[in-house]
């Protein structure tokens, strides 16, 4: 996984590898970029505007500096080829889950604040379960991702 | 029951675990099925995310919003009394989540008399919830528990 960005963006979209991140719905319309792209901030944004109680209990919306954080973070992990695009779940906290069930594995990556991120993995072959948190450096996670790949 | 939740300073619920609340006794968590279910593509099915079980904002202690069966059914409610229309709903059983060293308690809420929390649902704690849950108790069509 690079970690450089090396994708085109509008310079006029907020949201943005240098923009501020994700504040109004419009700024996904002003967005260009892949497919995929447009869709994880449409989710993004759809996400940060949840209502309290979205979860039939009490639950809060994604905190918008973790969903800034955590789609800044997927467009990295997006750069392994053959990614497809995960699940992305809310966490009642305010968080957020990124999961892949593919390719005889599961991975998790929560995310609870920006650069926190929590990772799961499971090896259905294998059996072979692991958790372990993440830190600055995601040389770990290339291994796993490049694993879900197609 | 009754029960009496200890309550702090602040009028905020205190973690506890309330004998009172049965071993044998279902915890009521709803699922969302916009944003609780999966596409599990190792499966084929879809299913309910771990994400489903996460602690509620800001609890230190956290605890996980469920609703508690006993005090439904003293009041002769179904199990799904009070979860929201177009939401599923899943049951977990007291005594399997205490033997997993959480806590139970009620946590009434304005809205929701029989709401209660399971307390110490860390994130290395969540796929063990998730593994213990029981059954739908408001299933979802199409979707698989695990």
């Amino acid at each position: 996984v690079a970690l450089a960005y090396d994708h085109s963006y509008s310079d006029t979209a907020d949201f943005s590898p240098r923009g501020g991140g994700v504040k109004r719905a419009s700024d996904v319309t002003a967005f260009s970029g892949p497919d995929w792209m447009s869709r994880a901030a449409q989710r993004f944004v759809d996400l940060i505007r949840l209502p309290v109680g979205w979860d039939g209990h009490q639950g809060h919306p994604v905190s918008p500096p973790i969903a800034d954080y955590a789609y800044r973070f997927l467009q990295k992990l997006m750069l392994q080829p053959g990614l497809t695009l995960p699940s992305i779940t809310p966490l009642a906290y305010g968080g957020i889950m990124l999961e892949w069930h593919r390719r005889g594995w599961d991975v998790e990556i929560e995310i609870d604040a920006p650069a926190q991120h929590h990772v799961y993995t499971y090896e259905i072959a294998s059996g072979l379960e692991e958790q372990f948190v993440l830190g600055p450096r995601l040389d770990r996670l290339r291994d796993i991702v490049s694993k879900i790949a197609d | 029951l009754p029960l009496n939740p200890p309550v702090g300073p602040d009028n905020v619920v205190l973690a506890h675990d309330d004998l009172a609340i049965l071993p044998q006794s279902l915890l009521i968590r709803h699922i969302s099925p916009d944003h609780h279910v999966v596409l599990d593509e190792n499966r084929n099915v879809r299913r309910i995310s771990s994400a489903a079980f996460a602690a509620t904002s800001g609890d230190p202690d956290f605890g996980m919003s469920v609703d508690i069966n006993q005090l439904l059914a003293e009041q002769a409610l179904p199990a799904g009394h009070v979860v929201p229309q177009g939401m599923g709903a899943v049951s977990l059983i007291v005594a399997d989540l205490r033997g997993k060293g959480l806590r139970v308690g009620s946590d009434p809420t304005p809205t929701n008399e029989f709401h209660g929390q399971v307390w110490g649902v860390k994130q290395a704690t969540r796929k063990a919830v998730h593994r213990l849950v029981k059954g739908w108790v408001v299933p979802l069509s199409g979707v698989a528990l695990l």
